[in-house]
């Protein structure tokens, strides 16, 4: 069975996606204070990235497609932003 | 990164305003509210952590990491048969792609088998509201709020993952009576979902299940 060059890209994703959980998991028995949550974060941006990139075929979309895809995560963005700069900004709950 | 060169039958290029497009389009904007709700939900998890970090990272040991983990292989596993599923589906090879789709629905269903274990668990456990409940959890608000955000963001999750094997069953039963373009389309658009679904999984799993652990 030869497989197709589209089937090679999901096999090499998932095979990405999985080699990442196992590091997920390994990291998280260091002790790694604070940059534990951000090492966490980062691992995890990337596995939803090739999921987004490869799986969902952002790859093949460059147009209001993209824009759609981005747009309640930007917008998520901001709200993060501003409350964390709230939290932060108020030393009686820090 | 290489572009494939064979395109032909990853979609139809030139036509902007073609009906994949917007049947995807829609997919998308309904994504877009789903982001919205989840955002909302790891927002609150964000700011009662950023409160009680340490409540939160002890509460989160209760939990069976084993469990975690091996879920979010199977939902990984399963976003690779959806997509060869809406591969197949686009090249019209439908036998293919119907085998696929019920090889996910399948995977689907083992990732909700072994949640209601867990389920089943904390319930023997006594890790809900009650007065059964373990004394470190009965007396510790931060821990109560740790469970409260995680039974609400899991269930949630859960009948998100119902809901999509649902449709894939449906799309299978409706198979012969749909046109095979129409069926491909309703299968990628299902399989934006599906992956979508998988990427909430991804960020809800080290939050609940992977903090605390190096203690």
């Amino acid at each position: 069975m030869t497989l197709s060059k589209e089937a090679k890209f999901y096999l090499i994703t998932y095979l990405a996606l999985q080699s990442l959980l196992v590091l997920t998991v390994v990291i998280s028995f260091y002790p790694l204070g604070a940059w534990g949550v951000v090492i966490s974060l980062g691992v995890s941006t990337a596995k939803a990235g090739l999921v987004f990139w490869y799986f969902m075929e952002m790859r093949h979309n460059r147009s209001i497609i993209f824009l759609a895809a981005i747009i309640a995560f930007v917008w998520l963005m901001i709200l993060y932003f501003l409350t964390f700069v709230d939290l932060w900004g108020r030393p009686a709950f820090g | 990164m290489s572009q494939p060169t064979s395109m032909e039958t990853v979609s139809d290029p030139g036509s902007s305003a073609s009906m994949p497009e917007k049947s995807l389009l829609g997919m998308w904007i309904f994504i877009g509210t789903e982001i919205m709700m989840f955002g909302a939900f790891f927002l609150v998890y964000a700011v009662y952590r950023f409160l009680h970090n340490k409540a939160f990272e002890e509460a989160s040991t209760h939990l069976n990491m084993l469990y975690g983990s091996i879920n979010t292989a199977v939902l990984l596993t399963s976003s690779l048969t959806m997509a060869f599923a809406v591969h197949k589906a686009k090249q019209q090879r439908t036998r293919a792609a119907v085998m696929f789709l019920a090889l996910t629905a399948l995977i689907g269903l083992g990732f909700l088998g072994l949640k209601s274990y867990e389920y089943y668990e904390h319930w023997h456990k006594g890790y809900y509201p009650s007065s059964d409940a373990p004394e470190w959890l009965k007396h510790t608000a931060p821990f109560r709020l740790f469970f409260d955000i995680y039974y609400t963001t899991t269930a949630i999750h859960f009948f998100h993952v119902l809901s999509g094997i649902c449709v894939m069953i449906s799309f299978i039963i409706y198979r012969p009576l749909a046109k095979t373009k129409q069926w491909a389309r309703k299968i990628e658009a299902t399989g934006l979902y599906w992956h979508f679904v998988d990427i909430v999984w991804i960020f809800l799993f080290p939050l609940l299940y992977l903090i605390g652990r190096s203690k």
